[in-house]
């Protein structure tokens, strides 16, 4: 019997393609290869204003960095994925801790703070921009301590990239939050009996208990967060749309300035830079995170 | 608990209440931003002027019909292959894994999509865009699914097979009645994402094609100088309205099924 089941699956083995066919269909021609015409129309002077199309070896990213100061964008693109992934990050771990018990306040919590997820990450920036408004609520707060303080948040080029990091951040915390707490939910009771019979304190506890079970947690966490808010976009289009000056304007948004004055080649040059920003950021990070995970 | 109870209220419900509150004001009343109750209660006003001005029935319409084709396709697409891709151990079919979770980290390239669907003469069109969310979506797909595939017993399929049942038959009455779990996780995860998406449309749609968020972007930036805080409240309103309601229906499943595919994987 068991027999004839094996030599049934055998046979069958090579059958298993026409059920992956659709979805590598769609996977070469709707992702791969336009991933790949990027590649090269990164490299064309294609644009709105002639017909024909070029190759122009690099002039592309030589004319973003002469217009656009291109590595200055890049670093900005870098401190919005740092500032959004550490605050978020941090932010959601503290929250998972607190409502790892699954009691019914707990589960109230949960759901309250997993509302911005649900939001769409424009409506998020929109909600933001009012709260950050010279006039908003933010500086009416703090005008009960100071009088006469005003602040305009977004519009200071200092700060504007972390504060729209923050929006970020608080647009994503309860799903990483979620995240957090099925980590928690992996760690042995036991294991956290022990460890406070043992006189272990709570920090103790958290560090040499907890933490370990939690490394395949902030793996994924802390990786797609990163990922993610290198295409940030939509809440920087509903806050500052890459201002004050050029001091929000992450790759994304340059990606759309570029294809809005019809310069369709230097906006494929600009996603290239992007995707090639993910492949070296995102691959030392798993590798670094994962041998972590190993080591406990 | 008390610490909770006041983030809770000053990360969410202060600024909720500030977007709801401020859509009932006027628009020279919401200016001011305030968190008070609205002298005036323009609240019909505001709604009726967002459903006109921002052609919301059409805007609605639009992101419904991308949203159910791409969440439809993609699941017919997807949940075949994780089968094939959990149970398959032949070594091109692990290659082709490979290639098909590629976007789950990689971005999209959204202006060569732009090039093709003008190649093909649809760029601007509905179908741009469904094309567009299936390439952007389908990695993330296969990969939650054929988690979840790798996880199912493989008696029951066995056991359909002693009995003669063709694959076919096999996927249909005994496989996928067992992926219902994570079907209804990816329906909710990637309904989410392409009802709120805002990059996609606004490279693919044209004219009086747009989707929801595009309908709120222009709504923002079509009125000169100051933003006109209630209309803007409204439509926000209006567009998160349908995911939180999907959302208090299904809350618990999601929950479960996201978090289950993100530690696994």
């Amino acid at each position: 019997m068991a027999h004839g089941v094996r030599a049934t699956t055998r046979r069958r083995a090579g059958g298993w393609w026409p059920y992956a066919v659709p979805a590598a269909l769609v996977v070469v021609t709707l992702y791969v290869l336009p991933l790949a015409i990027n590649g090269g129309l990164a490299f064309t002077d294609w644009n709105s204003f002639h017909s024909g199309i070029a190759f122009n070896g690099l002039d592309n990213l030589v004319t973003l960095q002469d217009q656009a100061s291109l590595v200055n964008q890049v670093r900005l693109t870098l401190v919005y994925a740092v500032t959004a992934s550490a605050l978020g990050n941090a932010f959601a771990l503290v929250l998972a801790l607190a409502l790892e018990r699954p009691t019914r306040s707990n589960h109230l919590f949960r759901a309250v703070f997993f509302i911005p997820v649900l939001l769409s990450p424009l409506a998020a920036g929109y909600v933001w921009s009012g709260l950050l408004d010279p006039s908003g609520p933010v500086n009416q707060v703090i005008s009960l301590a100071v009088p006469g303080f005003v602040e305009p948040w977004l519009g200071n080029s200092d700060l504007a990239i972390f504060l729209v990091a923050a929006v970020d951040a608080w647009k994503w915390s309860g799903f990483f939050t979620l995240i957090y707490i099925a980590g928690l939910t992996t760690v042995p009771v036991e294991l956290k009996e022990a460890a406070v019979a043992m006189g272990a304190g709570r920090w103790q506890v958290f560090r040499y208990v907890k933490l370990p079970f939690l490394a395949p947690a902030i793996t994924f966490n802390v990786t797609v967060t990163v990922i993610g808010a290198m295409s940030a976009f939509d809440i920087v289009m509903a806050t500052t749309r890459g201002g004050p000056g050029s001091a929000t304007r992450v790759l994304n948004v340059l990606t759309l300035d570029q294809f809005g004055n019809g310069l369709y080649g230097l906006a494929s040059a600009t996603s290239l830079v992007v995707t090639a920003l993910v492949i070296v950021t995102a691959i030392p990070l798993v590798t670094v995170l994962r041998r972590r995970e190993i080591e406990g | 608990m008390a610490v909770l109870a006041t983030a809770a209220i000053v990360l969410v419900g202060l600024p909720l209440w500030m977007v709801v509150i401020n859509s009932f004001k006027g628009q020279a009343e919401a200016a001011e931003l305030s968190l008070g109750l609205p002298r005036a209660i323009e609240a019909a006003a505001n709604y009726g002027e967002v459903f006109h001005q921002s052609r919301f029935i059409a805007g609605f319409m639009s992101s419904l019909l991308v949203t159910m084709a791409s969440v439809g396709a993609l699941l017919a697409v997807g949940a075949p292959a994780a089968w094939a891709f959990a149970r398959s151990r032949s070594r091109v079919m692990r290659l082709a894994y490979s290639v098909a979770i590629v976007g789950v980290i990689l971005p999209p390239a959204v202006v060569p999509m732009v090039f093709l669907m003008r190649l093909v003469g649809i760029q601007g069109s509905q179908l741009a865009l469904i094309l567009f969310t299936l390439g952007l979506r389908v990695s993330l797909v296969v990969f939650l699914m054929t988690g979840f595939a790798r996880a199912l017993p493989r008696e029951l399929e066995e056991a359909a097979a002693v009995d003669g049942a063709s694959r076919l038959r096999t996927f249909v009455q005994v496989v996928l009645p067992m992926m219902s779990p994570v079907v209804r996780t990816v329906f909710v995860i990637v309904t989410v994402l392409t009802w709120n998406d805002f990059y996609g449309p606004l490279f693919l749609l044209q004219g009086d094609n747009a989707t929801l968020p595009v309908g709120l972007y222009r709504l923002s930036s079509g009125i000169a100088q100051a933003t006109a805080w209630n209309y803007v409240f409204a439509h926000v309103v209006l567009v998160s309205l349908p995911l939180i309601l999907l959302y208090a229906f299904v809350q618990r499943r999601i929950v479960e099924g996201v978090t289950a595919g993100a530690i696994r994987g």
